[in-house]
């Protein structure tokens, strides 16, 4: 079909109207070439606030969101704060682990006193009192880890399935007792041995004195009370799981060589 | 043999250029114009909107890639959009409208007695129906081929040619009653 009556009407655009049209895109050509529109910062910015009222609604709402955030701020906090020659946190003590040291480097053992404080390097000390039906379960176990020395010294009671260590503990400089609490556990401020120490409930950990394959296989947790405190050099921390906070600073104030 | 081909490749990459976009203008310019006539009618308004088309064609160039499409097809899917939004904006006066205006005290046979051959053809685009409109503007206004037209409407090449046929025909008959 001859469709030439439809094709002969185009017409080119005037030369005024082609040329000013240039002339005025031409203009912005020398401006940035991402430039961001206005409603891309607009909608940017609605976006931004949506999210933080969200996330401030979820906060005042959601204890459990709060309790994250805290943890969240805690811990960015330890990592900008922490002194550049500190040694990277140990593992939450919350998680079912024994605080013994590491079997990387075997531990050697003393039966007397002595000994220990020959191997570890510091004098170490031993309680003169102990709860009723408590006694000594194994030797002095010195363990000289990157971290420091570790003097351990294990006890139980006979009938009721109660451990009770006593870590003595010479640091390295820049490594510390661990900072980290889980929040079952509970932190407050105790007198011993004529000093400030920490007296801390409800850390979770399996029988360090339990090597038993039952307890591989079916780990069991224990909530746990334990007493820290520091002299000189030396850290101490004397934990178990079955006595209470007076019992713990008596065998701690009846420590001696 | 390799750098030649990572050239290409890079060029199908790569944004358009100022010269480039000079370039294309000059192609591209009567095509869109023309477009616009036959889209929406003769005048400033086809001028308005061809340069509303550029004008954001450039702004948008950083996105255009010679490897998603060539220079034209992009621009005449710019130059659709500006159509569509201008028939949006514009619908309370749209071509209906103008027609029961210009049939308000005149009949069309005697309008397009006055007017001028394009004149005539405007009345009888503006009685299609939009997309047949947008057919004959696309393959008469800018010239595009019916596989190009089909690329850009989302219309079989053999659609486009049968609308097309179709709407020609009762074009042509409507043009010879006119004159």
């Amino acid at each position: 079909m001859n469709d030439d009556f439809l094709k002969r009407m185009r017409k080119p655009p005037r030369r005024e109207f082609a040329n000013e049209l240039y002339e005025r895109i031409s203009k912005p050509m020398n401006e940035p070439r991402y430039r961001i529109e206005p409603f891309v910062l607009r909608r940017a910015a609605l976006t931004l606030g949506t999210v933080i009222l969200l996330l401030l609604l979820t906060l005042m709402v959601s204890p459990a969101a709060r309790t994250f955030a805290e943890e969240q701020f805690r811990q960015i906090g330890a990592l900008i704060f922490r002194p550049a020659d500190t040694q990277p946190a140990k593992a939450p003590t919350a998680l079912p682990t024994a605080p013994a040291p590491s079997d990387m480097n075997p531990p050697e053992s003393a039966t007397l006193l002595e000994d220990a404080s020959r191997l570890s390097g510091f004098t170490v000390l031993a309680p003169n009192y102990l709860p009723k039906g408590y006694q000594v379960a194994s030797v002095w176990s010195i363990d000289h880890q990157d971290s420091g020395v570790y003097v351990v010294s294990t006890f139980r009671h006979a009938a009721n399935n109660q451990f009770l260590l006593l870590n003595q503990i010479d640091y390295t400089p820049g490594a510390s007792f661990e900072q980290s609490y889980g929040d079952n556990e509970q932190l407050s401020d105790v007198s011993v041995r004529g000093g400030a120490g920490v007296w801390i409930t409800g850390r979770l950990m399996t029988d360090p004195t339990d090597h038993s394959p039952k307890l591989q296989a079916e780990p069991q947790l224990y909530p746990t009370n334990w007493l820290v405190w520091q002299e000189g050099e030396i850290t101490y921390a004397l934990f178990g799981n079955g006595l209470s906070q007076q019992e713990m600073i008596k065998i701690a104030e009846s420590l001696g060589r | 043999m390799i750098k030649a081909k990572a050239r290409v490749q890079s060029w199908f990459r790569a944004p358009v250029t100022e010269e480039e976009f000079e370039h294309l203008y000059r192609i591209e310019l009567p095509k869109i114009y023309n477009f616009f006539r036959y889209r929406v009618g003769d005048g400033p308004l086809a001028e308005d909107l061809t340069a509303v088309t550029f004008e954001k064609a450039w702004r948008k160039r950083h996105r255009y890639r010679h490897d998603l499409a060539s220079f034209s097809t992009w621009l005449f899917t710019i130059a659709r959009r500006v159509a569509i939004d201008h028939y949006r904006k514009q619908r309370p006066i749209s071509s209906l409208e103008s027609i029961s205006h210009l049939t308000a005290d005149e009949t069309p046979e005697e309008l397009t007695q006055k007017r001028s051959d394009f004149d005539r053809l405007s009345l009888l685009l503006t009685q299609l129906e939009d997309r047949n409109r947008e057919l004959v503007a696309l393959r008469y206004g800018a010239g595009l081929t019916n596989r190009a037209i089909a690329g850009l409407t989302g219309l079989s090449e053999s659609n486009v040619g049968v609308i097309l046929h179709r709407t020609l025909k009762q074009l042509r008959v409507d043009w010879e009653e006119a004159k």
